[in-house]
C-alpha cells in the first residue's frame, strides 16, 4: 500500500541516517532527558501522571535489574525514546507499515520516523505494532494551567485529543539546522548543528547523537555499524533492543555489563519498570 | 461482507480519505493552544535552585520564556542540567506563584498593596519595640550566604535581635568542626576529577551531592579514565547501581567503617608517614579521633561488612595513587553527624591526600560582603543583641524546640525567607503547630508553599528568573566561585525583591537616617557590594573566589567522648515495637526545597515511587513475606512521631528490615500537581541534634508496618 520498498534502489545522493547511542554505564537515571524532551516538545501534563499506560512521554525510563537477592542485586536505567526503526528493508518500520493514512513515515533522507499529528486519526494501529512502547495516545485534550501556555515552544505544534505522538528526534531542530546550513552556503549540516534536546541536557554525556552514515561522527565511530547486517553494531559492548526482531533500530545502547546486554535483547518485563 | 468487499474497502482510498477529513475536522479544537512565533533570543544566567550554581541559558520567544538549558561553556555544568533546572519555564509561569502581597484576614488570604503590607509589618515591629522586646523578632533564612541573608541579619541586629537563624549547610558545620579541630576553619573541596580510588560513604553522588551536575560529570569521567568508585551504602541507590562496587552496610554505621579503615591504614608504613607529615595540632587531634575507632573484628560486628573486605578496602585505598574519601550530605546539603564528618576527614588525612591533586583541599570561605559594622548607637532602643535562642550555630530545629517548650511563643514576629520549615523539617507536623503559636509570621516566598500558607503576611519575592542574586558556590568545589543570577524574564507579577522590602521597612522604622542601610534600592546595594566585580559578574555570570592559604595552629580540643557511640542519628523508639528502620531516598526527579517539584518532574517520577496519590515504599521481599505483605498492598507505616498510609513495592536492592521512602512528596501546598500526592518523609522523622554542631542529623527512624 505504501511505497516502502522502492526507495532503497532509487536512493541517489548520500543521505543522513541520524541515530542515537545511549551509554548505560554512564546513565544514572536523573531524568533530565525526559524533562528536556517535555519542555522542548510541548508535551502536555496532567495532575496525575502515575498511570504510565496513559501518561504521555517521548522518552520513557525503564529500570532493569539482574533479579538477584540483596546484596547481589544490580540495576541499570534504560532511557527509551522512539527507536526510529528502519525495518528490514529501508522504510519498513513496524509502525509505518500499518498506518492507514501515512501519518507516520520513514524519511529516507534522515532515517527519522515522523509523526504528523494533524494527519493521525487515532486508530492506534501503530501503538499496537510498535514493539518498544514508544508511542503515546492523547486520551484527553491538553490543558495548560492559566498562564503556563506561555512556555510553549512555537517550533513544535501542540497535539490534540485523539492523536498519537512520539519522539521525533527533535525533527524541528534538524529543519532549522538545515536552514542554517543553507543560509551559510554549506551543503551539509555539521554534527554540532543538530543535536536533540535530551542529548544536550544529559549531565553525564550518556547520549551521543549523530549521523550513522558519516564516519567522522562520534556515534559512527563508537557503534561501528555493519552495513551488510542492517547496521548491527560491530562494537561488542554496543547493542540494540530486540535485535532479533529485525526492526533495525537507529537507537543503540552501550553497556560493559553482560547481564544488561542479555536482558535487553530479550524483553523488558513489567517488573523491570523504572 | 465477503472477501471481495473487504478487499475492495482496503483498496479504495475513499474510507481513508473520509477518515482523514474527519480527523482534520475533529482536531480543529479552538482550545488547543497555538504557540505564537516571534523573535528568538538567548540569555545566560545561573541557576540558584540548589547550592550547585550551574550556568543556565534561557531561550525566549519575544518576551516569553520557553526553555532553560544548561549553559554550554560553563565550567561547572558544561551544558548539562538537572530536571529541576530544566523546569524553569514551569516554575516561572506556574499559577502557584504569589502574585501580589497577601494578608490573612479571618483565615483567608486577600491581596493587599505593598504600602499596606509594609506598614502592617512596621506597626507590628513598633509594638515589639515599645514592649522592649526586640529579641521577639526572629528570622529563618534558607542560607546564611549572600546579600539578602546579610540584609536580613543586619536588620535584626539593628532592631536589637540576635535571632537570625539561617538553615545551616554542611559547609557551616565543617567550618565549626575544622576550626575546633585544627585551629583554622575550612571546608573540604574534593578534587573529584583527578582522584583514582573513591570511597563514598553513602553519598548521593548521582542524586544530588555537592554541585550536582559537576559531581555527575565527575562520575561519568571516572568511567572514562578508569577511576574506581566504591559506594558504601545501606541500599542499592542509583549511585550504588552505577558504582564499580557496592558494599552494603548496616544503616548509620558509615562512620564506624571509616574509622576502622583509618585504624588499619594508620598501622601501615605509608599511613604512618602520612600522619607524621601533618601539622602537630591537627595530628594530635587526628590520633584522638582514630584511636577509639573499632578494630576490624568489632567493625564487622557493627557494620555488617566482612573484616576481610574492610582490610581489602584499606589496602586498596592506601595503596592507590590518588585516594579520596567522600562524606555524605543531608538533604539540600544540610549537615550530617559530626562523627561521620570527622571520620571521613581523618581517613583522607591518613591517606595523605590533603591539599594534593585528587585529594581533599582545604578551602577557606572568603567574605565578599564588606559593609561597615553596625555601631551600637545604630541599634534601636533597648540594647545590643544577646544570644541566639537557636544556639551558637543556630538551628531551625532548636528554634522550634524552644517555641514548642514555652507556653507562649517567645517570638512575636517571625520572618521567613527562602525556606519551607513547615514541610522539610523533621517532625513537620510539630513545626506547623509551632508556627501557629507565633502571632505574626511574615513570608517572603514567591510560591504558595506550606510555610507561606501558614503565614499571616506575604511579601512575595521575584522568582529566581526575574532577579539579580549573588550566589557564592562552595559545594565541595576545589575552585569556589561567586555567581550572579541575572533576570532572564521580565517581571510578571506585583512582586518585589526581599532586599527592597527590608530596605523599605528599615526606612519606615528609622527614617532615611537609618545609617545601617544607606542604599536606596536593593540593586544599588548589590552593585555597591560587588563594586569592581559587578561588570565581570554581570557579563560572565561568575568569578573565581580567591583561595587564601590555610594555616593551622592553636587547635582547641573537641570532646570526642560525645561521639564515641554509634547510632546517635536514629531517634528513639524501642526495637521490639518498631522493628524496622526507615531510610530516605533522594532523587533528581523530586525536589525537597521551598520551590517544590514541577509538573514535568512529577511526570517523570516512576510508578514505583508514586501511584495515584499513594506514596510507595520499598521493602525487601523477605521482609514483606515476614509481614505477610506483597507488591501493591497498602500498609500503615508507623514511627514514634507519626504514621502514614503507604503502598508496598518489593525491591531486592533494599536491605531486609528497612523501609525506603522518597523525599520530596506529600505536600500540603503547591496546587493540584503536588498537593496530597505521596507521603512527606520528614513528617515521620524526629529531630536529633548533633552534640558538636547542634544541627539536626536525623536520617533514620525506627518504624513498623501494619496491614490496613
Ligand atoms: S539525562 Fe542522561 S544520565 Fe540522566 S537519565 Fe537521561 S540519559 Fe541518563
Ligand atoms: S520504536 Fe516504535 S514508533 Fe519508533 S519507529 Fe520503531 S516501531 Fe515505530
Ligand atoms: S543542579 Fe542545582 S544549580 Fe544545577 S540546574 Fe539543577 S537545581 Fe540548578
Amino acid at each position: 500500500m505504501i511505497s516502502g520498498t522502492k526507495a532503497m534502489k532509487t536512493k541517489t545522493k548520500q543521505t543522513y541516517h541520524f541515530g542515537m547511542l545511549i551509554d548505560l554505564d554512564r546513565c544514572n537515571g536523573c531524568g533530565s532527558c525526559m524533562v528536556a524532551c517535555m519542555s522542548e516538545n510541548n508535551i502536555s501534563f496532567r495532575p496525575d501522571e502515575t498511570d504510565k499506560q496513559t501518561s504521555i512521554t517521548w522518552m520513557r525510563m525503564y529500570r532493569i535489574s539482574n533479579r538477584k537477592p540483596f546484596p547481589d542485586t544490580e540495576r541499570c536505567f534504560l532511557p527509551m525514546p522512539c527507536m526510529h526503526c528502519e525495518g528490514k528493508e529501508s522504510g519498513h518500520s513496524p509502525c509505518v507499515s500499518v498506518c492507514p493514512v501515512t501519518a507516520t513515515d520513514y524519511d529516507r533522507n534522515t532515517g527519522i520516523v515522523s509523526q504528523i499529528p494533524s494527519r493521525c486519526f487515532g486508530c492506534r494501529y501503530c501503538m499496537v505494532a510498535c514493539p518498544y512502547h514508544a508511542r503515546s495516545f492523547n486520551w484527553w485534550d491538553p490543558v495548560w494551567p492559566k498562564g503556563m501556555e506561555q512556555m510553549l515552544n512555537p517550533d513544535v505544534s501542540v497535539r490534540m485529543r485523539g492523536v498519537v505522538e512520539k519522539c521525533s528526534f527533535c525533527y524541528h531542530r534538524y529543519q532549522s539546522a538545515r536552514d542554517k546550513a543553507h543560509l551559510q552556503g554549506r551543503p551539509r549540516i555539521e554534527e554540532s548543528d543538530y543535536q536533540t534536546s535530551c542529548t544536550e541536557a544529559c549531565p553525564t554525556g550518556a547520549i551521543t547523537f549523530g549521523d550513522l552514515n558519516n564516519p567522522q561522527h562520534r556515534i559512527t565511530q563508537m557503534v561501528n555499524p555493519d552495513r551488510n547486517l542492517s547496521g548491527k553494531p560491530r562494537n561488542p559492548q554496543v547493542f540494540r533492543l530486540l535485535e532479533k526482531l529485525g526492526t533495525n533500530p537507529s537507537v543503540y545502547y552501550h553497556s560493559s555489563k553482560q547481564w544488561v546486554r542479555e536482558v535487553s535483547d530479550n524483553h523488558i518485563d513489567d517488573k523491570g519498570r523504572s | 461482507m465477503g472477501l471481495g468487499a473487504s478487499a475492495g474497502l482496503t483498496l479504495t482510498p475513499l474510507p481513508w480519505k473520509l477518515l482523514d477529513d474527519i480527523s482534520i475536522w475533529t482536531q480543529n479544537w479552538p482550545w488547543v493552544p497555538v504557540p505564537k512565533a516571534g523573535v528568538v533570543s538567548i540569555h545566560d544566567s545561573i541557576c540558584t535552585l540548589c547550592p550547585g550554581g550551574c550556568g543556565i541559558t534561557a531561550r525566549r520567544i519575544d518576551e516569553r520564556l520557553v526553555f532553560v538549558a544548561g549553559q554550554e561553556n560553563h565550567p561547572l555544568n558544561a551544558g548539562g542540567i538537572c530536571p529541576l533546572g530544566l523546569s524553569g519555564p514551569q516554575l516561572l509561569y506556574t499559577p502557584n506563584r504569589v502574585m501580589s502581597p497577601m494578608m490573612k484576614v479571618d483565615g483567608a488570604f486577600q491581596p493587599i498593596s505593598w504600602n499596606a503590607a509594609i506598614s502592617t509589618l512596621v506597626s507590628h515591629l513598633k509594638e515589639l519595640k515599645q514592649q522592649q522586646l526586640p529579641q521577639g523578632l526572629a528570622c529563618l533564612a534558607g542560607s546564611g550566604q549572600g546579600t539578602v541573608s546579610a540584609l536580613l541579619q543586619r536588620f535584626l541586629t539593628a532592631f536589637g535581635s540576635p535571632n537570625f537563624i539561617p538553615s545551616a549547610s554542611i559547609d557551616d558545620a565543617w567550618e565549626l568542626l575544622t576550626g575546633q579541630l585544627t585551629g583554622s576553619r575550612f571546608i573540604p573541596g574534593y578534587d573529584l576529577e583527578r582522584a583514582d580510588t573513591i570511597l563514598s560513604f553513602g553519598c548521593d553522588l548521582t542524586e544530588g551531592w555537592g554541585s550536582p551536575i559537576r559531581t555527575m560529570r565527575a562520575c561519568s569521567g571516572w568511567k572514562e579514565n578508569g577511576a574506581k568508585l566504591v559506594q558504601i551504602q545501606s541500599r542499592l541507590s542509583d549511585t550504588a547501581a552505577t558504582a564499580d562496587r557496592w558494599i552494603a552496610i548496616n544503616p548509620g554505621t558509615e562512620a564506624d567503617l571509616a574509622l576502622a579503615i583509618c585504624r588499619t591504614v594508620a598501622e601501615t608504613a605509608r599511613g604512618q608517614s602520612h600522619i607524621s607529615a601533618i601539622d602537630s595540632g591537627f595530628r594530635h587531634q587526628l590520633q584522638a579521633i582514630i584511636k577509639p575507632g573499632p578494630s576490624l573484628e568489632q567493625a564487622e560486628g557493627i557494620t555488617g561488612v566482612d573484616a576481610q573486605v574492610i582490610q581489602q578496602l584499606a589496602d586498596d585505598f592506601v595503596g592507590s595513587k590518588r585516594p579520596l574519601a567522600l562524606c555524605r550530605e543531608g538533604a539540600d546539603r544540610s549537615p550530617v553527624a559530626s562523627r561521620e564528618m570527622l571520620a571521613v576527614l581523618a581517613l583522607n588525612a591518613v591517606a595523605g591526600n590533603i591539599d594534593r591533586p585528587g585529594g581533599l583541599h582545604r578551602i577557606k570561605r572568603v567574605p565578599y560582603i564588606n559593609w561597615p559594622e553596625i555601631r551600637r548607637d545604630d541599634v534601636a532602643g533597648s540594647g545590643w543583641p544577646g544570644e541566639n535562642l537557636a544556639g551558637p550555630l543556630p538551628s531551625p530545629d532548636a528554634f522550634f524546640k524552644t517555641i514548642a517548650e514555652e507556653p507562649d511563643s517567645p517570638v512575636g514576629i517571625l520572618l521567613v525567607s527562602d525556606c519551607n520549615p513547615c514541610y522539610d523539617l523533621a517532625a513537620s507536623d510539630r513545626i506547623k503547630r509551632g508556627i501557629g503559636k507565633i502571632p505574626l509570621v511574615v513570608s517572603f516566598s514567591e510560591y504558595w508553599n506550606e510555610t507561606a500558607l501558614a503565614a499571616n503576611l506575604i511579601l512575595p519575592n521575584h522568582s529566581y528568573l526575574e532577579r539579580y542574586q549573588d550566589f557564592p558556590v562552595y559545594a565541595g568545589l576545589t575552585e569556589p566561585r561567586l555567581g550572579l543570577s541575572r533576570p532572564v524574564s521580565k517581571q510578571l507579577f506585583d512582586t518585589r525583591y526581599t532586599g527592597d522590602a527590608i530596605l523599605e521597612t528599615a526606612r519606615q522604622l528609622w527614617g532615611t537616617a537609618g545609617r545601617a542601610f544607606p542604599w536606596k534600592t536593593y540593586e544599588e546595594c548589590l552593585k555597591e557590594t560587588l563594586s569592581d566585580q559587578w561588570d565581570d559578574l554581570k557579563g560572565r555570570g561568575w568569578i573565581n573566589l580567591p583561595r587564601p592559604p590555610i594555616t593551622s595552629d592553636n587547635a582547641a580540643t573537641i570532646s570526642y567522648s560525645v561521639f564515641s557511640n554509634a547510632d546517635i542519628e536514629t531517634s528513639a523508639g524501642e526495637v521490639h515495637k518498631y522493628p524496622l528502620m526507615i531510610l530516605t531516598r533522594s532523587s533528581m526527579r523530586l525536589n525537597n526545597s521551598a520551590v517544590g517539584t514541577s509538573p514535568f518532574m512529577m511526570k517523570s517520577v516512576s510508578d514505583t515511587v508514586l501511584k495515584g496519590k499513594k506514596g510507595v515504599v520499598d521493602v525487601n521481599p523477605q521482609t514483606a513475606e515476614k509481614l505477610n505483605m506483597t507488591e501493591g498492598d497498602m500498609a500503615r507505616l508507623i514511627t514514634p512521631e507519626a504514621e502514614a498510609a503507604v503502598m508496598i513495592h518489593l525491591d531486592d536492592g533494599t536491605m531486609p528490615d528497612t523501609v525506603v521512602i522518597s523525599q520530596g512528596l506529600g505536600h500540603a501546598a503547591f496546587g493540584e500537581y503536588l498537593d496530597g500526592r505521596g507521603v512527606n518523609a520528614s513528617r515521620l522523622l524526629q529531630p536529633v541534634l548533633d552534640p558538636l554542631t547542634g544541627q539536626n542529623i536525623s536520617r533514620t527512624v525506627r518504624a513498623r508496618l501494619m496491614p490496613v
